[in-house]
């Protein structure tokens, strides 16, 4: 079946146990989460959604290499014609780890960094000594030749350490996402960055790209940040936001087979289970994240009603606007309503 | 049409938050084009450069238009 739009990429929770019980996790990982999919499920899952066109498969966690079936599970989905992708905590990367990613050929390997000093990160992720192990994690991905990101979570702890973090980082090779953490999971609310914090993490994507060529030290802002600044050139990859993909280019798989447009959403928008209906009867029901496909400037909430941007926008990051907001396409995270409010004082 | 000058002044404190200096800012500001003009400086390139373009970016900006590598580093990239 030929199908216009089918998901580009998916971000395949591959359990939710993790060795690190970062202060920030929007999941709060630690645990299996209750009844997780087997190898075999995962399996005839990505030969699915191989069906259903995705091209790429995110894996993650919790932590994906805790998992110890998660070469098998990559094999496969090289082997099916889908390229790999995966987000770790860097803590279990050693040589036999790095040969196996070398072997499935990754897109790429994001490694979260949560600070420039070692105190920082340890004490974020909980675990001593996980700073120097991810340091060093880095470098031998690096050395091996596999395209490594770095992906920074930022909250009241750590964001003055981003420019540190560049001085580490430039002309290393490595990519650089960073991301704000919201309120939700393990993460206090109380450490969440405040409106002027937030734009100082935006002005600083934007400078350090115009200091730094795109080789020297390749950084963009994730989904949470930016959309249509007047005064900001583009902090994310495209010169323009879309709106919130959930449902619509990306999807979200949960360890025990839940489906969710994005992992971030809670878990009132699950849309199905792959155990019960297939990732393309999910995909393909016309009543599957109704929140985006359906979506109309009527939804728009508060601070977003009105706004010029609103119909392709969808009021921002949906996971941010229901965390910080407490409803949907209302996200206060927003450059564009940021520098109304400036323009106001 | 927002009033640039005040939001400036503004960014000017909010820089400081990140050891970021006004001179940055102002040069980072200055930075944005009309997109209109960047379509049209992109287009006179390409005829001026033609099959040369690959050439030129990868010598002078390090970056040849189908390096992209660098813009699929990252895991979600493509979606923004």
């Amino acid at each position: 079946m030929f199908r216009k739009n089918a998901p580009q990429i998916i971000a395949v929770e591959l359990t939710l146990k993790c060795n690190m019980r970062c202060i920030h996790c929007g999941s709060a990982a630690g645990d299996l989460r209750k009844k997780e999919l087997s190898s075999e499920e995962w399996m005839r899952f990505c030969e699915d959604a191989s069906d259903l066109g995705c091209k790429i498969i995110n894996l993650l966690g919790g932590e994906p290499l805790v998992r110890k079936e998660w070469y098998e599970i990559s094999q496969n989905i090289n082997d099916i014609g889908m390229r790999v992708s995966m987000i770790t905590n860097g803590y279990n990367i050693n040589d036999e780890t790095i040969s196996k990613l070398r072997a499935v050929h990754p897109y790429t390997v994001a490694i979260s960094i949560d600070g420039a000093k070692p105190e920082t990160h340890d004490s974020i992720r909980q675990v001593k000594g996980s700073f120097e192990r991810c340091r060093q994690a880095l470098i031998s991905l690096g050395d091996a030749g596999i395209p490594t990101t770095v992906i920074t979570t930022v909250h009241k702890l750590n964001f003055k350490e981003l420019p540190a973090m560049r001085d580490f980082l430039v002309g290393r090779g490595i990519a650089w996402q960073i991301q704000m953490a919201d309120s939700m999971g393990r993460f206090p609310k109380q450490l969440h960055l405040s409106f002027d914090e937030f734009y100082s993490v935006a002005l600083f994507i934007a400078t350090t790209r115009f200091q730094y060529s795109v080789k020297e030290m390749p950084v963009t802002g994730a989904h949470c940040i930016g959309y249509n600044s007047h005064v900001l050139p583009s902090v994310t990859m495209s010169s323009r936001w879309k709106g919130c993909q959930a449902g619509i280019s990306v999807l979200g798989i949960e360890s025990d087979g839940s489906v969710k447009g994005c992992l971030s959403l809670p878990r009132e928008f699950t849309e199905g289970n792959v155990r019960e209906r297939s990732i393309a009867e999910i995909w393909d029901d016309p009543g599957s994240f109704g929140y985006n496909r359906k979506f109309d400037t009527a939804s728009l909430k508060e601070g977003c009603v009105e706004c010029k941007y609103g119909r392709t926008c969808k009021g921002g990051c949906l996971s941010v606007s229901l965390s910080e907001a407490g409803k949907a396409h209302s996200d206060p995270y927003c450059l564009y309503r940021l520098e109304k409010e400036m323009v106001a004082k | 049409m927002m009033r640039r000058k005040n939001i400036e002044e503004h960014l000017y404190n909010i820089g400081q938050l990140l050891e970021i200096k006004a001179e940055e800012i102002k040069l980072t500001l200055k930075h944005k084009k009309h997109p209109i003009i960047m379509i049209a400086l992109i287009i006179i390139a390409a005829i001026v450069l033609g099959d040369n373009a690959m050439v030129f970016g990868k010598k002078y900006i390090g970056v040849s238009p189908l390096d992209f590598d660098f813009f699929q580093r990252f895991p979600f990239s493509h979606l923004f």
